[in-house]
């Protein structure tokens, strides 16, 4: 016996007796009768039929119902001619769990090891008035991760009708995702020039304290710190780097607005209030026809000399 | 191994000093920020002569006039024109009005929602143009001067250009016509920004959204140093009523109707049409070289708004022949505000303007 074929059988084995176990106990669950719940007609007055006992005797109706079509299903699903198809099947999914819990488990991995390198990097020495060296690998690893493993979910085609709400949800919490994490990436930028000036001044006090001499007055110390400060940052806020960062921030949040706005529109259209759309068309109307008049009026005044 | 001495003593004692210094100056500065103190802005006197929509004309009187030809002054729609009067001795409204000049300011007022579609063209074409028409109507003279600042300046240009019949003189004060310049940070991120996406997504340009952009252009200094120097002065109270003042005007920022701010960016900033006579308002051509009256352009050396490269060029590519530029050793608000300027500034546009009246 191969070791393919000892593993197909052993599929199959948990499988017939998974089928069989699941049929068994949807087929008991089926008869709840037990529980005390009875048919109306069998319990009672009239006017009880009509009201509590009804009602509870339609949900174990519905209970009941959806017990049996299982059952009728497993049992459809446990017939020796099924039983293969069944048996590749679940052997698919298995396959796929494991890809899918093997792709995360690798993005995870490569996220924790750059979070880990950038931890490690905190310590060491960076380099004063240069941003070409800034560790940004933690913000696109968790992006790409994101990206990878968590935004397809949010675009999963939505059905039925509540559909359109679905999607209109699902692309709010995307890009309100996208939009922090850009956000954060511009806020890590913008703190790192506070970093580099600090390891400067300790230097240079490291270097006064060295020959003998320290600030007598804490104000020029302060004044020598700023300076730094405000030529790091002229020299970050004109690189490339952040000029990216700054422009991807700022689109990103007007899509999460948007994106916001989008859904807002369409719970304000359940309450007598108009949306801005709305009265955006009507400010656009009043603009255009405003004009026309004004540009009238002055045509007229020019016509008649006044 | 060579020992140091360090004057830990002197270090400690000094100290020690700034210790009591600063409690004395906070108790100071506690009793005048619960006190009185006098941050009125724009105190000058004037009256509301003309009101189209949220747009205001504003007539300031001198008391002795000594031109004949009454001067429109055009603010930009970034902050308020409260600027130019922002504290008694150092206004420059006050000091036209002494010189004998017949002042008229243009408030553009707060625009709402309702104005998102109101284009260059709508604020140039029609409310400055309503406002011209007025003007000579009211004064009986056939041209007006016209001075621009700023964003209002580049509206002024594209004014005077479109209607140099109606502009006697025109000044042009730290105005942006060429924008291909890496000079300033606004220029290089302006250039990199989705106007027309954010444009459509905010209706109008939010002001507090534009002053955190003009805050991030220098955040060591404005957004710290700045307060560490207000709490270092905070027992002065004449510092300290300033420094209000300034802080009032600065966060008192209008939105920007998206129509233009779209168009301001995207043919300025972006494609810089304007200096090249090929930007188009309201369908007309801007050309420049219609521009043939008297051009006074100020701009200052060290503004990191609108740097000098963005404003000198103005002068060769206009018509006139009569131009001068002068260029003050100070940065985009300084012109107006600074102490050294209050000489050079105001008393030089009266001068220049009362040559050519």
């Amino acid at each position: 016996m191969t070791k393919q074929q000892s593993n197909t059988d052993l599929h199959e084995d948990l499988v017939s007796s998974w089928m069989n176990m699941a049929t068994s106990f949807w087929d008991n669950a089926a008869k709840v009768q037990d529980l005390g719940v009875v048919p109306p007609e069998n319990h009672g007055s009239e006017d009880a039929r009509k009201t509590k006992n009804n009602n509870a005797y339609k949900n174990f109706e519905t209970w009941q119902t959806t017990c049996k079509n299982l059952t009728s299903f497993l049992k459809l699903m446990t017939r020796p001619e099924n039983q293969e198809s069944v048996t590749k099947g679940m052997g698919s999914l298995y396959e796929m769990l494991l890809q899918m819990s093997g792709d995360s488990v690798e993005h995870t991995m490569e996220f924790q090891e750059q979070f880990l390198n950038t931890l490690t990097a905190i310590g060491q020495r960076t380099k004063a008035y240069n941003f070409e060296d800034i560790d940004q690998n933690m913000f696109e690893s968790f992006r790409t991760l994101y990206e990878q493993e968590f935004q397809k979910y949010l675009h999963i085609p939505q059905l039925g009708l509540p559909r359109f709400y679905q999607e209109r949800i699902a692309t709010l919490v995307d890009k309100f995702n996208l939009f922090h994490f850009h956000l954060s990436e511009l806020g890590y930028l913008f703190s790192v020039p506070i970093e580099k000036t600090n390891r400067v001044m300790q230097d240079k006090m490291e270097g006064m304290l060295n020959k003998g001499d320290f600030f007598d007055d804490t104000s020029k110390g302060y004044d020598e710190w700023v300076k730094i400060l405000e030529g790091h940052y002229m020299v970050l806020l004109k690189s490339e780097k952040y000029t990216t960062v700054l422009k991807k921030t700022i689109d990103s949040m007007a899509d999460y607005r948007n994106a916001r706005d989008e859904v807002l529109c369409h719970v304000l259209k359940l309450l007598p209030i108009p949306t801005n759309r709305e009265m955006d068309e009507v400010y656009k109307e009043l603009h255009t026809v405003k004009k026309q008049l004004k540009a009238l009026s002055k045509e007229i005044a020019q016509l008649t000399g006044k | 191994m060579p020992t140091t001495k360090i004057p830990v003593d002197l270090i400690l004692n000094n100290m020690s000093k700034q210790q009591k210094t600063t409690k004395k100056r906070i108790k100071k500065g506690r009793e005048l920020l619960t006190g009185q103190l006098e941050t009125e802005l724009a105190t000058t006197p004037y009256e509301i002569v003309y009101q189209e929509d949220r747009v205001r004309l504003k007539h300031y009187k001198p008391e002795n006039p000594t031109s004949k030809t009454p001067l429109l002054v055009v603010y930009a729609l970034i902050n308020r024109e409260t600027m130019l009067d922002l504290q008694p001795e150092r206004s420059v409204v006050e000091t036209l009005l002494e010189k004998g000049l017949e002042v008229y300011m243009i408030d553009w007022g707060y625009p709402t929602r309702k104005d998102q579609y109101q284009t260059i063209g709508d604020h140039v074409n029609g409310y400055m143009d309503n406002i011209v028409d007025f003007l000579i109507a009211k004064t009986g003279v056939p041209k007006i001067n016209l001075m621009g600042i700023c964003m209002g300046g580049t509206f002024s240009v594209i004014y005077s250009a479109l209607h140099p019949e109606k502009i006697k003189n025109l000044v042009t004060t730290v105005t942006p016509t060429n924008f291909d310049t890496d000079k300033g940070l606004l220029h290089i991120w302006l250039k990199n920004t989705a106007a027309d996406l954010l444009g459509n997504t905010y209706g109008n340009m939010p002001g507090d959204l534009m002053n955190l952009g003009f805050l991030l252009l220098n955040p060591a200094r404005l957004m710290i140093d700045k307060y560490v120097g207000f709490f270092n002065n905070m027992d002065d109270k004449v510092f300290v009523e300033n420094f209000i003042r300034m802080e009032k005007w600065i966060f008192d920022s209008p939105d920007v109707p998206a129509a233009t701010f779209k168009q301001f960016i995207n043919d300025c900033y972006k494609h810089n049409l304007l200096i090249q006579n090929k930007m188009e308002v309201d369908g007309t051509r801007v050309d420049l070289k219609q521009i043939t009256m008297p051009l006074l352009n100020f701009y200052g050396k060290y503004d990191h708004l609108v740097p000098p490269e963005a404003c000198e060029l103005l002068t060769g590519a206009v018509g006139a022949t009569d131009t001068n530029d002068i260029c003050f050793k100070t940065g985009h608000i300084g012109i107006y505000v600074s102490s050294k300027c209050q000489e050079g500034f105001a008393p030089k546009i009266v001068e220049w303007l009362k040559e050519r009246d």
